[in-house]
């Protein structure tokens, strides 16, 4: 075996017989930052920072104008020596900028910016994240999203933060052939048709992520229910989606925050899903449970945000009565094993020990119901320990 | 667990240090440098001399290969895994193991590696990368002040 014995102990783990590819790899999972710092160490870690196919500048604060130029100057010379090594391949870039004041985003970051993405477009990126904040005086609409956005069918994840979708800045759009993670965040569309005209393109979807997408043109519309048949998880908060949550029927995980006011009636019913998180409006669980056939697992929340003060919730008589449906979902008799309410008793104490009930009364394969209690509310656990319970075997644990 | 095209049946891997592992080949689907040694042969056992990775390296990858092969585990017992696997190695067990999945040419395994070392170092210094990875520098002093310079922002 001797001579199979040729790499001694010391030459093992040294960075030395790593391949160039090796490195590469490690180094597309660090910050950019620290790869241009280790650039420093070695004539070798210099050369191959221009091949890194994955540029990440994650957690930028901008403070100051001095900063701003800083970190554009940075960039651009950055991008500027790839372009002269020949360097030609950026698969991911991820630029998450938290600007002091709306001013500086708009005026003096987003020109580079907007450079910036229309060159990575033009790279065939496949993983686009570009998330953006204000840390005072936020309520602006975010800064115009480059429209070459649009016309970038290489991409497999697309995530935005904070942008403005204008109108006809789709009009090139001829969809995302390979997308399959949308993540929208705070996004302002000038034409809530715009919006649906994204989802409508991205025919292999399988996990979608909306909140606060807004428009306030929203004129009915259609949306083809047969698209995102591949979307398999969906997170929408702070949006609506009547107009399109028949398209959701292939779901397995949901996670959705309904609206004041709002009544499932166009809820399609979502035959695969397995798992639901519902938020707000309790009075329409059952309603909505009448939807899902297969559920296994029910987790409720009623506070929306953990930011907003207590009088923005709907507030609700605690003694008022919660008017107890007449059938029995489908998922209760057969399928519901765990449930889990968050903010129980939040707004409308009997209501909530009602809907506690109900389920226990009727869930047949329950195996735990997790109470959480913000307030201190002595008795629930007696009044809830003394429910019919449709499973024997239900473990109810109150916290 | 049958073997899919060929008869194989058990294959032997032989470590650095001469120590012998037999596993189903299953396990060593990942393995590509180990695969493509397998194609070439038509016989029921094989053994394949892997000269470049020690012992107990080898018990530490073909452990990882059997709980990711394996059909009946959840994801989350996976993920599980893979989190007190690192958790019990130290750093030079990290570069070993990424040279040995580098030679054995294991994508995945490749891949979770890289990623172990990168959360290392993710949050250190530059002095830190260097003697992590014993890199030795051929800059001269003057040619590194002169891209710490250039680079100011990088080191802010």
């Amino acid at each position: 075996m001797s001579s199979h014995r040729e790499i001694s102990t010391d030459e093992t783990g040294s960075f030395a017989s790593l391949p160039d590819e090796v490195i590469c790899q490690i180094l597309s999972l660090l910050p950019t930052k620290k790869v241009i710092a280790a650039s420093i160490l070695s004539k070798r870690l210099r050369r191959l920072w221009n091949y890194i196919p994955a540029l990440n500048f994650g957690n930028i604060k901008v403070k100051t104008l001095a900063d701003n130029n800083r970190f554009n100057e940075f960039v651009d010379t950055l991008l500027f020596s790839r372009e002269r090594a020949g360097s030609h391949s950026i698969d991911r870039f991820w630029l998450d900028i938290e600007y002091d004041y709306p001013y500086i985003a708009y005026h003096k970051s987003f020109p580079n910016v907007i450079n910036w993405i229309n060159y990575v477009v033009k790279q065939n990126v496949q993983f686009l994240n570009l998330t953006f904040s204000v840390v005072y005086d936020p309520g602006h609409t975010g800064p115009n999203l480059p429209i070459s956005v649009f016309s970038c069918r290489t991409l497999v994840v697309l995530k935005l933060r904070w942008f403005s979708v204008e109108e006809d800045s789709c009009f090139n759009f001829v969809g995302f052939p390979s997308l399959k993670a949308l993540h929208l965040n705070d996004i302002y569309f000038d034409k809530y048709e715009d919006f649906l005209l994204l989802l409508g393109g991205c025919p292999v979807l399988e996990d979608l992520k909306v909140s606060d997408v807004y428009s306030f043109r929203t004129d009915p519309l259609d949306f083809d229910s047969s698209s995102l048949s591949k979307l398999n998880r969906a997170y929408i908060i702070g949006c609506r989606c009547d107009y399109w949550v028949k398209a959701l029927s292939n779901l397995e995980y949901m996670r959705i925050q309904l609206w004041k006011g709002y009544h499932p009636t166009n809820f399609p019913i979502f035959h695969n899903l397995t798992h639901l998180v519902l938020n707000y409006n309790w009075d329409v669980v059952v309603e909505v449970l009448n939807h899902c056939p297969k559920l296994q697992n029910l987790d409720l929340y009623q506070n929306i945000r953990s930011d907003l003060d207590e009088d923005d919730y709907i507030t609700e008589d605690d003694q008022d009565n919660w008017d107890e449906p007449t059938f029995v979902p489908q998922c209760l008799s057969s399928y519901l094993r765990t449930c889990t309410i968050r903010d129980f008793a939040f707004a409308g104490l009997r209501r909530h020990l009602m809907l506690a009930g109900y389920i226990l009364k009727h869930a047949k394969v329950l195996e735990t119901m997790i109470i959480w209690c913000n307030r201190e509310r002595p008795g629930i656990e007696s009044i809830l320990s003394s429910c019919a319970k449709a499973s024997a075997t239900c473990q109810l644990s109150i916290y | 667990m049958a073997a899919e095209k060929s008869s194989i049946k058990i294959i032997t891997l032989i470590a650095a240090d001469g120590s012998v592992f037999e596993v189903e080949p299953n396990i060593v689907k990942e393995m590509k440098t180990v695969q493509s040694y397998i194609d070439e042969l038509d016989q029921n056992t094989v053994s394949i001399p892997l000269p470049n990775v020690f012992g107990n390296d080898l018990a530490m990858i073909i452990e990882y290969c059997k709980k990711h092969a394996s059909e009946e585990e959840t994801k989350e017992a996976k993920e599980e895994f893979d989190f007190e696997f690192v958790k019990r190695m130290k750093s030079d067990d990290k570069l070993r193991l990424l040279q040995a999945a580098s030679y054995l040419n294991m994508e995945s395994f490749l891949q979770f590696m890289a990623k172990a070392i990168a959360a290392e170092i993710e949050n250190q210094s530059v002095e830190f990368v260097r003697d992590y990875f014993q890199i030795e520098s051929d800059f001269t002093p003057e040619e590194e002040a002169e891209l710490r310079k250039e680079n100011e922002w990088a080191f802010k």
